[in-house]
């Protein structure tokens, strides 16, 4: 575990390096994530034109949950997203042999490998809009309902780390590259709480693309509205869900024939 | 440059892209899903009883043919030809005589004809699922204006393309522009939410601003929203950005490839 940790340290270390050689590109992702979330909540002024209320949330509390969701999108970017969409390539060009002969578990290594910092700031700019628009949204601080937000949202980025990768593993077989985009598309309803969608499909939105427990759980929480028994589910569903992803990774890598040969 | 020469560029583009039929079929898939989204969050506004400009079928209509309407105007070529130019992969096009333009001309269409019979099977899904909601023009004067304003909007969206990555002959780095403009571009063509639902105070803006004809109106014409004197300003209007981007493309153009110093050359 230890080892893993320092392995893990290394790869910041790495990543800060890059990031240093590459400024232009941390202003330009800047400006991009805050552009996009302006557009995000230029679209809620639209919609609260009309009414005060939509399925029970207000503006603020939409607010607040859009923050939540650029908060844990950073996150994705920062650390998940960089490595999952490039293990198609590292299937395709053979590449993966270089980190099959590592000494360390090769999901870690494929998982964990490149990290964007600046992302990190996408989700500074979330979580400050969550301080922002809590006052309006009526969010008390407690301590009980902190921990249980942070949990929930800790589940929902596991859960989409596992049902990302466990997607990737297909890539073993199939030809299109682009596939590992799918998953992150899907996640873009995580900007709505999921009492907006039709109930068949937020059962979907819940245990299959995590959108309820990245975003809307933690809200709720924060308003002190929280569902116990799924704080608990959302642990054994991640735990579960990387166990199987790791079982997956072990059948895949069987078929795996490296490029050319 | 005639038209056969146009004609092997395409063909060239078509057995391109189908090489790429698998992600053809996922971009497609992502294509669709923004619009689905929205749809299903607006309409259970709608459900509730909040008074909207847009009654259920109208939603309906215009989220279900946005995913068509944006592939067919959509344009990709504005990093890509900064990237040209600034790289000296210009220099490679300049020796031809066919103009770049033709290029990027036979790229856009060839991908879209590959594009269309992947996208066109999941819309129709789409489609089935709000069958009793989706209205279509009855009027084939309607199909008609559609017919004209769908290619001049594709046009429009084309140019405004060419004349931002031509900006590359005198900045180094116009991508940041390129991607921020698709960004606030997409708001305000309407690709998230109908500009019919924008604040009123902003309808005069949103009329004159290009972007609406580069995808809101053709939709807006297909839904059946206008009446006839807005019909005649939009179109005036998509006419006039047409000639006016035409225009700004070819002397950007021109005056910029005499600047043109062929990196690597």
């Amino acid at each position: 575990m230890l080892y893993y940790l320092r392995v893990w340290w290394r790869l910041v270390l790495m990543s800060l390096i890059r990031e240093a050689e590459y400024r232009l590109n941390f202003l330009l992702s800047l400006g991009e994530g805050m552009l996009q979330l302006i557009i995000a909540v230029l679209t809620f002024e639209i919609l609260y034109r009309f009414t005060d209320e939509v399925a029970g949330w207000t503006q603020g509390q939409m607010l607040v949950l859009l923050g939540i969701y650029r908060l844990v999108e950073g996150l994705v970017n920062m650390l998940i997203a960089p490595n999952q969409l490039t293990v198609s390539q590292l299937i395709r060009r053979g590449d993966l042999d270089f980190l099959l002969l590592r000494p360390i578990a090769s999901q870690f290594l494929v998982s964990t490998r490149i990290i964007r910092p600046h992302e990190g700031v996408n989700a500074l700019i979330g979580l400050g809009l969550v301080l922002y628009a809590s006052p309006l949204a009526g969010v008390q601080w407690q301590f009980g309902n902190l921990v249980a937000a942070i949990i929930f949202m800790i589940s929902g980025i596991l859960l989409l780390y596992a049902i990302w990768f466990l997607s990737n593993t297909a890539l073993f077989w199939t030809q299109a590259r682009n596939q590992d985009q799918i998953i992150p598309t899907l996640f873009q309803a995580a900007r709505y709480p999921v009492s907006f969608f039709p109930r068949m499909l937020r059962i979907g939105l819940t245990f299959v693309i995590p959108a309820a427990f990245a975003t809307t759980f933690p809200s709720q929480a924060l308003f002190g509205q929280i569902t116990w028994p799924m704080l608990f589910i959302g642990i054994a569903l991640a735990l579960g869900m990387l166990l199987l992803s790791a079982g997956c990774w072990v059948f895949a890598l069987r078929h795996y024939t490296s490029a050319s040969s | 440059m005639n038209l056969r020469v146009f004609w092997r560029l395409l063909l060239y583009d078509l057995q391109v892209t189908l090489e790429y039929r698998g992600e053809v079929l996922v971009w497609m898939f992502n294509l669709v899903v923004g619009p689905v989204i929205a749809l299903l969050v607006w309409l259970t506004a709608n459900q509730q009883g909040i008074e909207l400009p847009y009654n259920r079928q109208q939603f309906v209509t215009y989220y279900v043919l946005l995913a068509i309407i944006t592939m067919l105007t959509s344009t990709w070529l504005g990093e890509f030809l900064a990237e040209e130019i600034r790289l000296g992969g210009l220099s490679h096009r300049l020796i031809r005589p066919v103009p770049m333009i033709a290029y990027l001309l036979a790229n856009n269409l060839g991908e879209k004809l590959i594009k269309l019979p992947y996208l066109l099977p999941m819309v129709g899904v789409i489609a089935l699922f709000f069958r009793d909601d989706l209205r279509m023009p009855e009027d084939w004067q309607d199909w008609l204006l559609f017919a004209i304003c769908l290619p001049m909007a594709a046009g429009v969206a084309f140019l405004l393309d060419m004349v931002l990555g031509s900006l590359a002959f005198w900045i180094d780095d116009v991508r940041a522009l390129v991607r921020m403009k698709d960004l606030a571009g997409a708001f305000l063509a309407g690709q998230f939410v109908p500009l019919a639902l924008f604040p009123p105070n902003l309808s005069g803006f949103l009329e004159v601003q290009p972007f609406r004809y580069t995808l809101s109106f053709p939709l807006e014409v297909l839904t059946g929203a206008l009446s006839p004197e807005q019909l005649q300003r939009g179109f005036l209007l998509q006419i006039s950005y047409l000639l006016l981007l035409w225009l700004l493309y070819s002397v950007v153009w021109r005056v910029g490839l005499r600047k043109f110093s062929a990196v690597g050359a």
